[in-house]
């Protein structure tokens, strides 16, 4: 078979080089979303509260060469860049390259860093599963699902990475001194930095690789294997290897996102990254600095997809050819733990209902950061807030927000994935993998130019970047149905594509998806309250969980229930959605 | 074999993560052995270069603070001109002043600052498009007048021009400096007590001690400064013992680390309540007052600010102690709050100003106005506060930025074009006033002339003053000599020392 033929390879081409054109004309429209001359806001930037100078702006109009519409803007910066000349950065004035190339390299070695982290984070939860499945089957009905392949990478996944990074620094830096507070020198300034971001990203890959395994270990010939009393190492093998062909394009776009859009975690330990570079070139209308980053980025994302896809290919593909016969979905179930979340929910909801009587908005000065006590038990903010009725607001708001996000990503990640999955078999980087490397915190910056600062538009620019992951993993999930030997009979016995749609390829690629979906639940709420912290979310007034987040976690040490309350909410709410998920596909 | 192999890896990672625990404490504690002999300072710094330190942007008061460049004058506590690279000025005519030249100065790359050099320096400055922020709107022209004098002559009178000289914008560069002439190098191209040997990008910057430096033997051996943007992180490298001097922390911060350990310098900045007159609440000042009284009694300075901050008492803070004795402001009679909805505006980089917003929200609310908030990065909003599209907004503003002049910073923000009137405020008899006060030489006259200009704006309700910031400098044990310049430019001088 001529899996990864040249054909489908260069049928991707002009469409991944199409996206890539138009994302960068978006981007160099930007000032005129905005309706903002850039010599205005870059003025701004060199000299802050200059104020109204016509003469300065017509000066520095003159000096940055403006280009008359974004698309004669984007072909010029297009000409130059492949005569190897990036231009010169319109707010430093010095040449983008050497302050591109620094920059993607530290965020490389940070996102690889991290990657590394969240590989043998995610390699130890699942070795418990895989190693039992492999003896035994998925999680039968006698044994309690682990607690390693279910709650507990939720929780790790739900772990917003500001709160890992500042209680790191302090655990680490001021109270053992063992690591350094800020920098970028040397392997010991990117520990903390890595584990932020790694641990968190570790949870969603076990997360997402657990709901793979198991549906392998239920596969005839795992069953097959396991019933004729051979050798279960080589079987183990076997399954590992086809976690790792279903996890490698995971990864790289947990990877990507690390690269573009940690900007959190980059400023709270001064690490002059690309994230930072691109939030700050994006503010300062910095157009060629902008395109350089975002041209940098989705070449280093392309690689990495190229990669991703060769390691899948590799692995994948003589697996799948083994398989045979129908796939049966079994039922697993555990009544205990059931209850067990039963009775968390219950709680939970009893403590937003009472909460939702109580008066969230009213500031009290006297009560600043006030500890927990009768009047008040789960204490008060920095201006006085009642903690319990702030929370009890900010999670109906934010849970229904992020639930609608993720149901709507998952139904445009599905369509989008499994259509593109079943056009080029095997997973040939394209338009999905340059749309995969844009950074959230520019999705949010555009639509917010587009439509003004808000809830709505920082839902729809979360939306934007939510179904990527889903619809990357939907076109791997698709393409390995699609090579499965019982499809390919399926094929040979006449069925046309609607019903191999419906009965083979689609049954196999939602029953992961939705678990997948439900375990970046928590990543939708999050990225709000990214939005909100740029100001380009909620009011600020207004009771959101990711924006109660932000606005506590420079008190983690002083008053540490205002990140207690909606960081523990999101852990529940991510561990009970997965549980939920678990529920729901059998 | 698999999952051993699994297990294998995971470890393998693990471990290598923890091994750099042990290779980290290392690291960090270097420079704490030896006692004797001067020390290298590190100094943790807020801002972060925009555009690799040039002068002539907001980089310049950088490499002024840590003692690399100079100006011919400089502004000492009560924000008068003093000696510096000048030892003195003589205005010949209105538009004429001639400065003497200090003797015997060097550049840290060992070239004379000779008048020729002076002249140069400032006839880039004065040639730079964009202008520097301090030039912006004059027209001078300066010439070498023998070896030790400089003749600058201004198209119009100037009265203010040697405090414009104070201008870290204005510091005197060697040739060397001007290869690109629109983005100078302060690279060992300055006059201070430390030159400036590296500018590692956004990162850090590394000085030695200019063993040639006019004032004498500088008392560090150099300085490490690293560019931390967030002021947590600050705080925690102090109290990591991973910095010796870090620049503005947070309130919040001063707690942990101790009052003793805090340098707390009053600053001319005042964080304000700008009325917007454009608005349709609240171009009636019967509204504007019922919305300053609805703040009556809010104590910001001793609950968000944890004390570091004091209450405003009106727009010059207790640094300019000319404004002491004014007049209590004539407010207008307050109406009931209209039921219209008005939106309050302010920005994040400064994260007491959303909890500020927060409260005076919540308390127009509950006095019956109707209130959304808007916070964004102050880059995003800069063109919106100046418009008029917000009715309010709560700005944190320096009125000794450029010149330290209160005429200037009054005209730029109360007179009817000023380039950054927030307040939207045109009073055509005030502009006459502050006119004919810009014209004055008399520092005391010029003075009056601005509380009587606040009276005005005050009593009109433009503006309501909430707080007079301070910055605050964590200092680490044993480092002494801090400038604490209320003028935010000098921090690290000749005679700053650290013994550890």
């Amino acid at each position: 078979m001529s899996r990864g033929s040249a054909p489908s390879g260069l049928r991707s081409v002009p469409g991944t080089f199409a996206t890539f054109l138009l994302l960068l004309v978006v981007v160099a429209a930007l000032p005129w979303l905005r309706g903002e001359d850039p010599a205005q806001t870059v003025l701004r930037v060199r000299f802050t509260a200059r104020g109204d100078d016509p003469a300065a702006v017509e000066a520095l109009r003159r000096e940055l060469d403006l280009p008359s519409s974004p698309i004669s803007g984007v072909l010029t910066w297009l000409s130059h860049a492949l005569r190897g000349d990036l231009g010169t950065s319109w707010v430093s004035r010095r040449p983008v390259g050497e302050l591109v190339g620094p920059a993607l390299g530290t965020s490389l070695t940070l996102a690889g860093t991290a990657l590394a982290i969240a590989i043998a984070v995610a390699g130890l939860l699942l070795t418990p599963t895989i190693r039992r499945g492999a003896r035994s089957g998925p999680k039968p009905r006698s044994r309690r699902p682990g607690l390693l392949s279910g709650p507990v990478p939720a929780a790790l996944a739900a772990l917003p990475e500001v709160v890992v990074a500042v209680a790191g620094v302090l655990l680490f830096a001021v109270t053992w001194r063992v690591l350094p507070v800020f920098g970028w020198n040397g392997p010991a300034s990117a520990v903390l930095p890595g584990l932020s971001l790694g641990l968190p990203a570790g949870g969603l890959l076990a997360r997402m690789l657990s709901a793979s395994a198991e549906q392998i270990l239920t596969e005839p010939w795992v069953r097959a294997w396991r019933a004729s009393g051979l050798d279960l190492r080589p079987l183990r093998r076997a399954v590992v290897r086809r976690v790792v062909a279903v996890g490698a394009p995971q990864a790289v776009v947990v990877g990507m996102s690390i690269v573009g859009s940690s900007v959190a975690v980059e400023k709270v330990f001064s690490i002059p990254g690309a994230g930072t570079l691109a939030l700050d070139a994006v503010l300062a209308e910095d157009l060629p600095v902008v395109q350089a980053v975002l041209a940098g980025v989705v070449v280093v994302g392309l690689v990495a997809a190229a990669v991703a896809a060769a390691v899948h290919r590799v692995l994948a593909v003589p697996d799948a050819e083994r398989a045979a016969g129908e796939p049966t979905h079994r039922g697993t179930q555990n009544e205990g733990r059931r209850t067990a979340w039963v009775l968390v929910l219950t709680f939970a909801l009893v403590v937003a209902s009472v909460g939702w009587f109580r008066n969230g908005t009213a500031t009290d000065l006297s009560l600043r950061l006030a500890a927990p006590s009768l009047a008040h038990p789960l204490g008060a903010d920095a201006v006085g807030h009642d903690q319990w009725g702030r929370l009890a607001h900010g999670t109906l708001l934010t849970v229904s927000l992020a639930a609608g996000i993720t149901l709507l990503a998952l139904v445009i990640g599905a369509l989008a994935g499994t259509a593109a999955g079943l056009a080029a078999p095997g997973p040939t980087p394209g338009a999905l993998d340059v749309l995969a490397t844009v950074p959230s915190n520019l999705a949010g910056l555009l639509v917010a130019a587009a439509l003004g600062p808000g809830l709505r538009g920082a839902c729809l620019a979360v939306l934007l970047v939510a179904w990527i992951p889903l619809a990357v993993h939907a076109r791997t999930l698709a393409s390995e149905a699609r090579s499965a030997g019982y499809v390919r009979a399926a094929i040979l016995t006449g069925a046309g594509p609607g019903r191999l749609l419906r009965v083979h390829v689609l049954p196999a690629v939602l029953g992961p998806l939705l678990r997948h979906a439900l375990v970046r639940l928590p990543a939708a709420a999050l990225g709000i309250a990214g939005l909100s912290f740029l100001g380009l979310g909620a009011d600020p007034d207004r009771p959101e969980l990711g924006a109660m987040l932000a606005a506590g976690v420079g008190y983690l040490e002083t008053a540490p229930w205002l990140v207690l309350g909606p960081a523990g909410i999101l852990v529940i709410l991510a561990v009970l959605t997965t549980s939920s998920a678990r529920s729901a596909q059998h | 074999m698999d999952h051993a192999r699994v297990l294998k890896t995971s470890a393998i990672a693990t471990a290598f993560v923890l091994s750099l625990l042990p290779l980290a404490a290392c690291g960090s504690d270097s420079d704490a052995a030896g006692s004797d002999g001067p020390q290298t300072l590190r100094y943790a710094y807020a801002f972060t270069p925009v555009a690799a330190l040039s002068p002539y942007s907001d980089d310049a008061v950088t490499s002024y603070g840590v003692g690399a460049t100079e100006t011919l004058a400089k502004l000492d506590a009560s924000g008068s001109p003093e000696a510096s690279l000048a030892t003195g000025w003589e205005q010949t005519d209105a538009r004429t002043w001639e400065l003497t030249l200090r003797p015997g100065v060097t550049f840290q790359d060992g070239t004379a600052m000779d008048a020729q050099a002076v002249a140069g320096s400032l006839t880039h400055a004065t040639e730079a498009d964009p202008a520097p922020r301090s030039l912006s709107g004059t027209d001078l022209t300066v010439t070498a007048d023998g070896d030790t004098k400089v003749t600058i002559v201004t198209k119009t009178a100037d009265p203010v021009l040697i405090q414009r000289l104070t201008s870290p914008e204005l510091a005197i560069l060697s040739a060397k400096a001007y290869a690109d002439p629109a983005s100078p190098s302060v690279v060992g191209t300055g006059t201070g007590p430390y030159t400036i040997t590296q500018l590692n990008g956004t990162t850090s910057a590394d000085l030695t001690a200019n063993t040639s430096y006019w004032g004498g033997q500088p008392a560090l051996a150099g300085i490490e400064l690293s560019f931390v943007a967030d002021g947590d992180q600050r705080a925690s490298a102090l109290r990591a013992g991973q910095t010796d001097v870090a620049q503005a922390v947070p309130a919040d911060q001063l707690e942990p680390i101790g009052t003793d350990h805090v340098l707390a310098v009053p600053l001319p900045r005042t964080v304000s309540l700008h009325l917007t007159q454009s608005s349709t609440v609240f171009s009636d000042p019967a509204q504007r007052e019922a919305s300053r009284a609805a703040l009556d009694g809010l104590d910001l300075a001793g609950t968000i600010y944890a004390g570091a901050a004091d209450p405003a008492k009106g727009l010059f803070s207790s640094v300019s102690t000319w404004a002491d004795d004014r007049p209590t402001p004539d407010y207008p009679k307050a109406a009931t709050p209209q039921k219209q909805k008005i939106t309050l505006a302010t920005f994040s980089d400064r994260p007491e100003l959303a909890e500020i917003a927060t409260v005076v929200a919540d308390q127009w609310r509950k006095a019956g106005f109707d209130v959304k908030t808007v916070v964004q990065e102050y880059n995003q909003m800069e063109s919106d506060y100046l418009a008029g599209t917000y009715d309010a907004v709560i700005m944190s503003r320096s009125y000794g930025q450029d010149t330290a002049d209160p005429i200037s910073y009054l005209q730029a923000d109360f007179s009817c074009d000023g380039g950054y009137n927030i307040s939207r405020f045109c009073d055509k008899t005030l502009d006459a006033d502050l006119a004919k006060a810009a014209t004055q030489t008399d520092v005391n006259a010029r003075n009056q002339a601005a509380v009587a200009a606040e009276h005005v704006v005050l009593s009109d309700v433009a503006v309501i003053p909430l707080i007079h910031d301070r910055t605050q400098f964590g200092l680490a044990d044993g480092v002494l000599g801090l400038a604490g310049d209320p003028w935010e430019r000098a921090v690290i001088t000749a005679k700053t020392t650290i013994s550890h």
